[in-house]
């Protein structure tokens, strides 16, 4: 069963397809980016992709947004593996878990050994739109090469009292707010 | 009509407000000057519902719904409306959007139909052209990356669309340029239509000196108002300050 994707390379949209265990190939000159959109309503769903990196020229733009729903359930791990020298991605998961949605998801970047000037970047932000719901979102780094440029991070929060305050102040009931607190979570892609 | 009738405010262990009495008649223009702490904020939150605050009150009303057993939302939708003192950012959510659902959730809570995005970018359009503001406002995202003069500036513009019956801004001149503060304050004249009620808190003297008109001033210290009274009482705390009212409830 696939995922609803979006898949370019240099700009020009592919026809590959993402399923539970997709494995990609990043190469000479290519420039991928990948956009995949989770919609999570009563589901469970799990993943596991891999993105291999062969090329110094190789780069690889990764953006996972998953919203869940209704006792909704998502596990999966994503890895980024940078065989080359010089290869570049940024991989960023936005994810938002309402009404008792459950999150297990891991980010891992493996930069090998002979790899040097590999940039490689990790984000991982969680919303959590009631307490209910759990997010547990882990990203790793391997790395086997010095001089590298790699960072990694992971956020989860709620919505803050002064938005959420600011939001009901213009009349926005619980599911309204949290529905376009969310909305705008989501929009947030590389940032 | 606004009325207060001995407002009590409490958070935790601390009275922020006690006996605060005065009512807004529809039109009016209230200006509630004081030291810093001395409440201004709290009160306008109480009245808003926000703050987690312990609220008391022998009368809290505007147009004669008690305003009491309500949440936020429920206040902003009969009517009242509050600009932050420092309004948050909200990152991806543009301004219009923001407008649009703040409509529609009073159109609903109204039990009316919802507007049209059309009928809404068209009234959004004529706002910003009548009280000169960039188009860019509106297509910014909630406070985010706007000055603080821009901020202040879409906190004016909400209130236009919003068409509430009580503004209530908390010093909605703080860090504004001369420029900005004579639009906000021009922007103010224009909403002050007569029917809608404003309570305005501000420290600044030019902000007063633009408004065309002050009905009542009152002076807040120490969560109490200590004196009001009519436009010369903010040329008398000009002058003296505000130590002469600490102390003593006029």
């Amino acid at each position: 069963m696939s995922f609803s994707c979006e898949i370019t390379i240099n700009g020009f949209k592919s026809d590959q397809t993402l399923t539970d265990g997709s494995e990609f190939v990043i190469a000479k000159n290519e420039h991928v980016v990948v956009t995949i959109l989770i919609d999570l309503n009563k589901e469970k769903r799990d993943f596991d992709w891999k993105f291999n990196l062969v090329d110094r020229s190789a780069k690889l733009e990764v953006l996972v947004k998953s919203q869940l729903n209704n006792n909704s359930n998502l596990k999966g791990n994503l890895t980024i593996n940078h065989t080359a020298a010089g290869s570049t991605a940024h991989c960023t998961f936005l994810t938002s878990a309402d009404n008792a949605s459950r999150v297990d998801i891991t980010g891992s970047i493996n930069i090998q050994k002979n790899c040097p000037h590999v940039s490689s970047r990790l984000s991982m932000k969680g919303l959590l739109l009631d307490s209910k719901s759990s997010i547990k979102q882990q990203p790793l780094l391997h790395i086997q090469t010095p001089n590298v440029q790699c960072s990694h991070g992971s956020t989860i929060s709620s919505i803050p009292a002064s938005q959420r305050e600011y939001l009901q102040t213009r009349g926005l009931l619980p599911q309204t707010y949290k529905r376009v607190y969310q909305q705008a979570f989501l929009q947030n892609d590389f940032r | 009509m606004f009325i207060c009738k001995n407002l009590r405010v409490r958070v935790e262990e601390k009275t922020l407000l006690s006996n605060i009495s005065f009512d807004v008649k529809p039109g009016e223009i209230h200006v509630i000057m004081g030291p810093n702490g001395g409440g201004k904020s709290s009160l306008l939150k109480s009245i808003a519902g926000i703050g987690g605050y312990s609220v008391l009150a022998d009368t809290l009303s505007l147009n004669d719904a008690d305003l009491t057993p309500f949440d936020i939302a429920k206040r902003a939708n009969l009517g009242i409306f509050l600009s932050f003192q420092h309004p948050p950012a909200i990152p991806g959510l543009k301004l219009v959007s923001l407008i649009k659902e703040s409509i529609n959730a009073r159109q609903t809570d109204q039990k009316k139909e919802k507007l049209s995005s059309a009928i809404i970018l068209n009234e959004l359009k004529k706002w910003t052209k009548e009280l000169q503001f960039d188009e860019y406002l509106y297509k910014s995202e909630v406070n985010y990356n706007l000055s603080g003069g821009q901020q202040k500036m879409s906190e004016l513009l909400q209130l236009a669309m919003l068409q509430p019956e009580l503004a209530m801004l908390d010093e909605i001149d703080s860090g504004l340029d001369v420029d900005s503060l004579k639009k906000v304050a021009n922007g103010i004249n224009l909403l002050a239509d007569g029917k809608r009620s404003f309570i305005i808190v501000t420290h600044s003297r030019k902000m007063t000196d633009y408004l065309n008109k002050i009905d009542h001033v009152h002076v807040l210290i120490n969560g109490q108002i200590k004196t009001s009274g009519g436009k010369d009482l903010i040329d008398f705390v000009d002058k003296n300050g505000y130590e002469s009212f600490i102390g003593e409830t006029l």
